[in-house]
């Protein structure tokens, strides 16, 4: 049953050994390049990504005392480099938005004071992270493409078995053969590629700070395949 | 019945490879198709079996021809149409699996008589073993109607002679043999009709019989309608060397 459905979604695309090794390569070309969507993608934005969280940005903090302005902050490095200029008051700070912009720092801080947030540098937006990752997704469907036109090819070179095939009741075992493997690889690659997009904006929105986070976070798809957009 | 209805075929709208055919090929015939190269030949067995669009109609038993019938209709050609990377035996296999009429019997009496590897790889064999293979796999399909276009490439006479004699041995008063070959006095004992094809179109169609009853050869019935001269040689030689030859 496996093996049957196996050679159904596998369907080798030439006869004999030719055609199994055909077979063979094939799958192998599609396992080599879902991984090397898989690691290109990784790689290129998780790199964006740690590099937007822990590289400069600049902020304007503002300390009150007792609600009353008392100094100000101006700052290009990473929001955990905050604390040294405050107090040596270890222990982290958390942030809540109210107002929109204003955000509250809250942490140990001496009675009567607080620290407001006032600028900050937005994160790059997720579309602008996502440029490119992808670029090889379409180098796919070029090979896909060449892979349908070889396939067929076969069946014309060096013999023209296509004129048995053209004989068979059954119609669609030509195009199963020639179609079926480029297309599952190619299916592969865009399902990959959706799922690594929703692991990917799942991880933009868990390591960026919401303060940081555009007013809109965009998503283009044709800006996922091309290197210069 | 095979049925030819004002077929006509052209190629890039200029080229006009066949016209208008009218021809009926009965159940049990053996047909010799005769012309010269260019005269359509190939192009008429390809239209019957659809694998080139025609103007005109083609039917079998009075039904288009389609996937449902098409397997009535088998085809061996010197272009060679077996899978060169798979031995004979798998090509049997594949043909069962394909072609549920498929002869096995005949299949392993023609290899046998062949004395034909069957477990090697097509590409490997000969010339001549691949025609053979060519046209053992169109005469084993199981199919009424059998065209072969010029099958007998690189076989020897001695094969050639044996084939025939076990052609007729072998077929049945049902199968169609439909055959294209320019080797003209070899096959006049081997077929019952001559059909001509000149320049697209057929310009003579005959029984053996009829040809021999009339006191003619095939050969040269068919140099007849041809309008073969036969001083064409002497007088070219004339033109190309400047001397007068008798």
């Amino acid at each position: 049953m496996k093996r049957r459905i196996f050679e159904r979604w596998f369907a080798a695309p030439g006869m004999g050994e030719a055609g199994e090794g055909a077979r063979k390569t094939q799958i192998r070309v599609i396992i080599l390049l879902l991984a090397a969507i898989a690691l290109s993608s990784a790689v290129l934005f998780m790199g964006r990504l740690i590099k937007d969280k822990d590289g400069e940005c600049e902020w304007t903090v503002e300390v009150r005392k007792k609600g009353v302005p008392v100094d100000t902050y101006r700052g290009n490095y990473n929001l955990s480099s905050l604390v040294i200029y405050l107090d040596e008051v270890e222990a982290g700070y958390c942030y809540k938005e109210i107002d929109g912009r204003e955000v509250i720092l809250d942490r140990e801080l001496p009675k009567d004071y607080s620290v407001i947030l006032l600028t900050i540098d937005r994160a790059t937006d997720f579309s602008v992270m996502m440029r490119g990752v992808y670029v090889l997704l379409p180098v796919c469907l070029a090979l896909a493409i060449a892979a349908v036109i070889i396939n067929y090819r076969s069946f014309y070179r060096p013999t023209r078995s296509i004129y048995v095939m053209r004989r068979l009741r059954d119609g669609g075992e030509l195009h199963r053969r020639c179609l079926t493997i480029p297309l599952v690889g190619l299916i592969a690659a865009v399902i990959l590629c959706v799922v690594l997009t929703v692991v990917y904006y799942k991880l933009y929105f868990r390591e960026t700070m919401p303060v940081r986070l555009p007013n809109k976070v965009t998503f283009n798809v044709w800006r996922t395949l091309v290197w210069w957009s | 019945m095979v049925e030819l209805k004002n077929v006509s075929k052209s190629y890039g709208g200029k080229v006009e490879a066949l016209k208008n055919i009218n021809l009926s090929v009965g159940q049990g015939e053996i047909i010799g198709l005769f012309g010269e190269n260019g005269a359509g030949k190939t192009t008429l067995m390809k239209c019957i079996l659809g694998f080139l669009g025609h103007k005109g109609q083609i039917l079998l038993d009075g039904e288009p021809i389609d996937r449902k019938n098409i397997d009535r209709l088998s085809f061996g050609t010197c272009e060679f149409s077996f899978f060169p990377e798979m031995t004979a035996a798998e090509h049997a296999e594949f043909y069962e699996a394909h072609f549920p009429k498929f002869r096995r019997d005949r299949f392993r009496g023609l290899t046998e008589f062949f004395e034909l590897p069957t477990n090697r790889p097509i590409k490997s064999l000969s010339t001549g073993q691949k025609s053979q293979v060519e046209v053992i796999l169109a005469l084993c399909q199981g199919a009424e109607y059998i065209f072969l276009d010029e099958p007998f490439v690189g076989h020897d006479i001695f094969n050639r002679e044996d084939f025939y004699k076990v052609l007729l041995g072998i077929l049945e008063p049902t199968e169609t043999i439909i055959l294209s070959t320019h080797l003209i006095e070899e096959v006049e004992g081997f077929i019952d009709r001559a059909v001509m094809i000149h320049k697209g179109e057929i310009v003579g169609d005959c029984s053996v019989a009829e040809i021999e009853e009339n006191g003619e050869t095939l050969v040269e019935y068919v140099k007849k309608l041809y309008g073969y001269q036969p001083d064409r040689v002497s007088r070219s030689l004339e033109i190309i060397t400047g001397e007068k030859k008798d």
